[in-house]
């Protein structure tokens, strides 16, 4: 793990073998950086979430080798792309795909799954969510 | 709601008075652990039993974990069984709601 010295933005790089065991280890990853972003309890919770859809996916989709994560982070919000080499063809889980997107749907601003070459990557944006004005009398 | 269990998912599996099988998950339910709760409920379905699972100690779920869950509650409605979720934490019961499967998995008398 590796961290930039560029603020307000800041990166981490995570390189973990393309296993499901390693998991646990993004969605620490991402709970870790999301404090600093300034995100709140409930968008911790989103973001752990969404790194772990995006990760099972890119670990399913997966060859033996590697998955690389950058989180970059600023204040209010973390950015997560993701890239692994992908099988050919790609024989996802349908049933927990459709469940995946359904989840990504709520719990991130934005997500994108892409092909880029041999590799699938992802990206993933969690803003915070910001406290309403005071209402105006 | 009790308080979650953090870590690898453990399966403790029990038979209750009625018959049916109880299983009592612990820690993270995601794709590391969710081939261990297929192999297990895949001999529920063998058997067409009715399945009660608790999740009130599991920390963690996401679309493997429900996944596996939904497949086996069809598998056991083919022959004859079910498939009902009977405790969650806080962590759980938010994912089964995010995905829309509560009404589907939920046990409508817990």
């Amino acid at each position: 793990v590796s961290a930039g010295e560029n603020r307000p933005a800041q990166e981490i790089r995570l390189v973990l073998p393309t296993d499901t065991q390693h998991l646990r280890l993004a969605r620490l990853v991402a709970a870790g950086v999301a404090a600093p972003a300034g995100l709140g309890i409930d968008d911790v919770d989103d973001l752990r979430i969404g790194v772990d859809e995006l990760c099972t996916t890119l670990v399913e989709a997966s060859v033996p080798g590697a998955l690389t994560l950058v989180f970059t982070f600023d204040d209010g919000q973390v950015e997560v792309r993701g890239r692994t080499p992908a099988r050919v063809p790609l024989d996802l889980d349908d049933r927990r795909l459709a469940l995946s997107a359904e989840i990504l749907a709520v719990v991130a601003d934005e997500h994108e799954l892409a092909a880029d070459g041999d590799d699938l990557t992802f990206r993933l944006l969690k803003r915070r969510v910001e406290p309403r004005p005071p209402a105006a009398h | 709601m009790g308080s979650p269990s953090h870590g690898a998912l453990t399966i403790d599996h029990d038979i209750d008075s009625d018959g049916s099988v109880r299983l009592r998950l612990e820690g993270e339910l995601d794709a590391h652990g969710a081939p261990e709760l297929e192999t297990v409920l895949s001999q529920s379905v063998a058997t067409g039993a009715t399945v009660k699972v608790d999740l009130t100690e599991v920390s963690f779920v996401d679309s493997s974990g429900l996944a596996a869950l939904l497949e086996a509650r069809t598998r056991l409605a083919a022959v004859g069984g079910t498939l009902n979720i009977v405790g969650v934490s806080d962590a759980a019961a938010r994912l089964l709601a995010i995905a829309g499967v509560d009404a589907d998995l939920m046990d409508p008398d817990r």
